[in-house]
């Protein structure tokens, strides 16, 4: 059933293209909407450099590195 | 008294609320230990904001003050941040953090209560005295837990979201939840930031990054919860 649904997925396609659905059955990459695609690893990024400076001011206040904030 | 230091964290305090009534229904439905503990992070975090409401309407009061301190400044971060602990981690790793929380919770509640006030040190060259601070806290020792607990809660909360929403997104599965957990995070690194700035003195930035904070991370976790069109 699957090499008959590989070679219905092949025939959809252009003859190049069908040939390489048939040599490599692997299903397309998944992708989030474009939109997604751009926002969402920027905003990882974002809270990761702030995670890392907002750790660094917790880290400096407990061992007193910042005078009159104990 | 200000009226944006009644209504900013009275705001904040029904938002918190009504967070942990939903998330407490989802506990009920599902179970899972997380749910539980966000639902009493939230709570807490409800507490936080009655109380500097309660300080910005009515003034100085000592039992108040203490609530706050204990539940606003210390507690909140961590107990929410366990709940993720519970949702990532494994069971008995997580087991042990929570006796390690619960004890240190506790010895919180001792210290706190235990300790010397002076409310004429919420009003200092750097404070106005219109929002709560740790300041008002004479004995030595206790303000120096607050650090620990929260960056316990922090790593865990942000860093937790974050990891899950990268590993959603590294799959590019359940979009849903990838956008619920950066907003989670997002939400979560607000009042961080807002009760880091508070202990620098800047006016404002407390009150201010505890609605956003609650606000966002009620958005997050709608959104976590609620699938996309028909995925």
């Amino acid at each position: 059933m699957q090499s008959q649904q590989l070679t219905d997925e092949a025939n959809k396609r252009a003859p190049e293209e069908a040939e390489t659905v048939l040599e490599n059955p692997t299903p397309p990459k998944r992708q989030y909407p474009p939109l997604y695609e751009k926002v969402v690893p920027i905003a990882l990024g974002m809270i990761a450099i702030v995670l890392i400076v907002l750790l660094l001011i917790i880290v400096g206040v407990a061992l007193g590195l910042f005078p009159g904030t104990r | 008294m200000s009226g944006i230091n009644i209504w900013l964290p009275f705001t904040s305090c029904i938002v918190s609320f009504i967070f942990a009534f939903f998330v407490f229904k989802r506990y009920l439905a599902r179970r899972g230990t997380h749910l539980l503990l966000w639902g009493i992070g939230m709570v807490f975090y409800g507490i936080g904001g009655f109380c500097e409401a309660y300080f910005g309407a009515f003034g100085w009061n000592t039992l108040i003050f203490r609530l706050w301190y204990l539940f606003g400044a210390i507690l909140v971060a961590a107990w929410l941040g366990q709940g993720t602990v519970y949702l990532l981690a494994n069971r008995k790793w997580a087991n042990g953090l929570m006796v390690l929380l619960a004890l240190g919770s506790l010895y919180g509640l001792i210290r706190v209560f235990g300790a010397q006030l002076d409310p004429g040190l919420l009003t200092t060259s750097v404070h106005t005295g219109s929002e709560l601070s740790g300041h008002a806290i004479v004995t030595p020792g206790v303000r120096t837990l607050t650090p620990f607990f929260n960056l316990y809660g922090t790593v865990t909360l942000v860093g937790g979201a974050a990891w899950s929403a990268w590993i959603f997104w590294r799959k590019r599965i359940l979009l849903h939840r990838t956008i619920g957990n950066i907003l989670i995070a997002a939400g979560a690194i607000l009042p961080a930031f807002g009760g880091t700035f508070s202990r620098f003195g800047l006016p404002g930035a407390l009150y201010l990054g505890e609605l956003l904070g609650a606000v966002l991370m009620f958005v997050g976790f709608i959104r976590a919860t609620t699938p996309i069109g028909t995925q």
